[in-house]
């Protein structure tokens, strides 16, 4: 049975900041203080949701409101500061699309590592390699190191094969938007197939139209808090709402703690 | 760990093969390297030392190898997870398997030096063949050693970059205090002897050049100090691990 529970996570990066000790001594000259406060930035703060086998969430908000943090948290990438994750169900993410691949290897190698890294293992990786090849479309350009590859290329290469997995909870962070306007249509429609097949997808994006399409249940974020929680029309219409006249809607007090 | 074996083990040919990009013998370089070093250095230095070739050969080579594959460990471990940020930051895979692929890595070039070394004895006529065997808890301590090694030295070289250069001075000048140039035998005529006494490192490599010498085990007990040596580390790196864990991408 698939599904993530985040308990109250609350979650605060600490900036590192690239001090040295020279610059420390002349802090120390100039203010007579000696450790200078390190800032922090509270990405998340309190949020508490549970996600259910077969469920379609989606995540808005404005920039830095904490989307793809937590996402991340529920991924298991970033140890929540406080608060609970607790999942089932082999996950996999689509984050950062153009990282994580082996420049100077070949787009087949790298379907085999990929696949490695997402749990598959050698043989599954055989089964399925034609499968990816078609679907991402490159042709040729798969024997060729990934170096040369353009941005909308990676994107194609991740996607097919971080899909192509059957994977039980599907993390997406904002990629449909790159690639072909063709390659985003037939993504869309792998997506929903995947969707069908009883997995788990929390998808962020910024493109409304998409959460509305793909989601049945969409969560609005913001400042690290959740604003509303709830069916996509009704989070998303509230949202529009809010961007266009900076009025929160009337439950959002129920809602927020 | 065993369930990620094929991943730590495509990850570390990718920079096995990394090594050797675009060039023409590829992969033989790692067979001719140390070929050519054994033959430059060991005419030269052996004269100098005034020592005879056949055994000085085995001696030298026998340490550098394994101190090199110490070497690479510490310094490349500081940026093991430095450099697989792209993976580390997007993929829930257990964090071991990226100081775990450098170990590898690292751990079949040393295999391929030392499979060179050993058919240059052969050609010289000074390779005991016993030596395939009694070299095998050396070359299992030294993995288990590097493996810790590469462990500690991934978390605290990304949480404290100046780490890495910390490192690298500490190795240089292990290199001379661990016999390996010379005979530990030049300490004791000094009254010097626990300089290499109490150096972890030196048991640990004397497990992998004392087999190739003379073909047979070391004694027990330095194979005990080591291999108690290599568990250490391993405990050590693993704590390391276990204590940071995740939070160590706050420091990517």
């Amino acid at each position: 049975m698939n599904r993530i529970i985040v308990e109250d996570v609350s979650l605060v990066y600490k900036i590192g900041l690239d001090l040295s000790i020279k610059d420390m001594a002349l802090d120390f000259i100039r203010t007579r203080k000696a450790i200078r406060e390190v800032p922090t930035i509270e990405a998340l703060s309190g949020v508490s949701l549970s996600l259910a086998e077969g469920e379609r969430l989606g995540i808005i908000g404005p920039n830095g409101a904490g989307k793809s943090t937590l996402l991340k948290v529920m991924a298991g990438l970033l140890p929540p500061t406080r608060g609970r994750v607790h999942s089932e169900g082999r996950v996999s993410c689509m984050f950062e699309l153009a990282t994580g691949f082996e420049m100077n290897s070949s787009g087949w190698d790298n379907i085999y590592l990929r696949g490695l890294l997402l749990g598959a293992t050698p043989a599954q990786i055989k089964d399925k390699e034609p499968e990816i090849a078609e679907f991402c479309d490159l042709g040729k350009f798969l024997d060729l190191p990934v170096r040369c590859y353009s941005s909308g290329m990676f994107a194609r290469l991740a996607f097919a094969i971080n899909t192509a997995f059957d994977p039980q909870i599907l993390l997406i962070d904002e990629v449909i938007a790159a690639g072909d306007e063709k390659f985003r249509a037939k993504a869309n429609n792998r997506l929903k197939e995947l969707m069908d097949r009883a997995g788990m997808i929390v998808l962020v994006s910024h493109s409304l139209g998409t959460i509305c399409d793909l989601c049945s249940r969409t969560l609005w974020l913001d400042m690290g808090k959740i604003v509303m929680d709830g069916d996509s029309d009704a989070v998303v219409a509230a949202y529009k709402e809010y961007c266009k006249t900076g009025t929160l809607p009337p439950q959002m007090d129920l809602e927020s703690k | 760990m065993w369930e990620y074996r094929h991943l730590m083990l495509s990850m570390a040919m990718v920079i096995v093969r990394a090594r050797y990009r675009r060039t023409a013998l590829g992969m033989l370089w790692s067979l001719l390297g140390p070929v050519a070093l054994v033959l430059s250095i060991g005419a030269v230095y052996g004269q100098i030392i005034g020592r005879p070739f056949s055994t000085f050969v085995p001696f030298l080579f026998g340490g550098l190898f394994s101190y090199r594959f110490i070497t690479s460990v510490a310094g490349g471990g500081c940026t093991a997870f430095i450099n697989a940020q792209g993976y580390v930051k997007q993929i829930a895979v257990p964090l071991v398997v990226y100081p775990g692929r450098l170990v590898l890595a690292n751990f079949i070039d040393f295999l391929l030096s030392f499979g060179s070394l050993s058919m240059l004895l052969f050609v010289i006529q000074v390779f005991h063949p016993s030596s395939l065997i009694t070299a095998l808890p050396g070359l299992v301590i030294l993995l288990v050693f590097g493996l810790g090694l590469g462990l500690f030295q991934a978390i605290v070289g990304t949480i404290f970059r100046d780490y890495q250069h910390i490192t690298s001075i500490f190795f240089q000048l292990m290199f001379y205090v661990t016999p390996i140039l010379y005979p530990p035998e030049i300490m004791d005529n000094f009254g010097r002897s626990w300089i290499y006494l109490y150096n972890p490192l030196y048991y640990v490599i004397t497990c992998i050049r004392q087999p190739f010498l003379t073909g047979q085990f070391p004694p027990v007990q330095t194979l005990g100090i080591a291999a108690a040596v290599a568990l250490i580390a391993l405990g050590l790196g693993t704590y390391v691990l276990g204590r940071v864990g995740r939070s160590v991408v706050m420091h990517l």
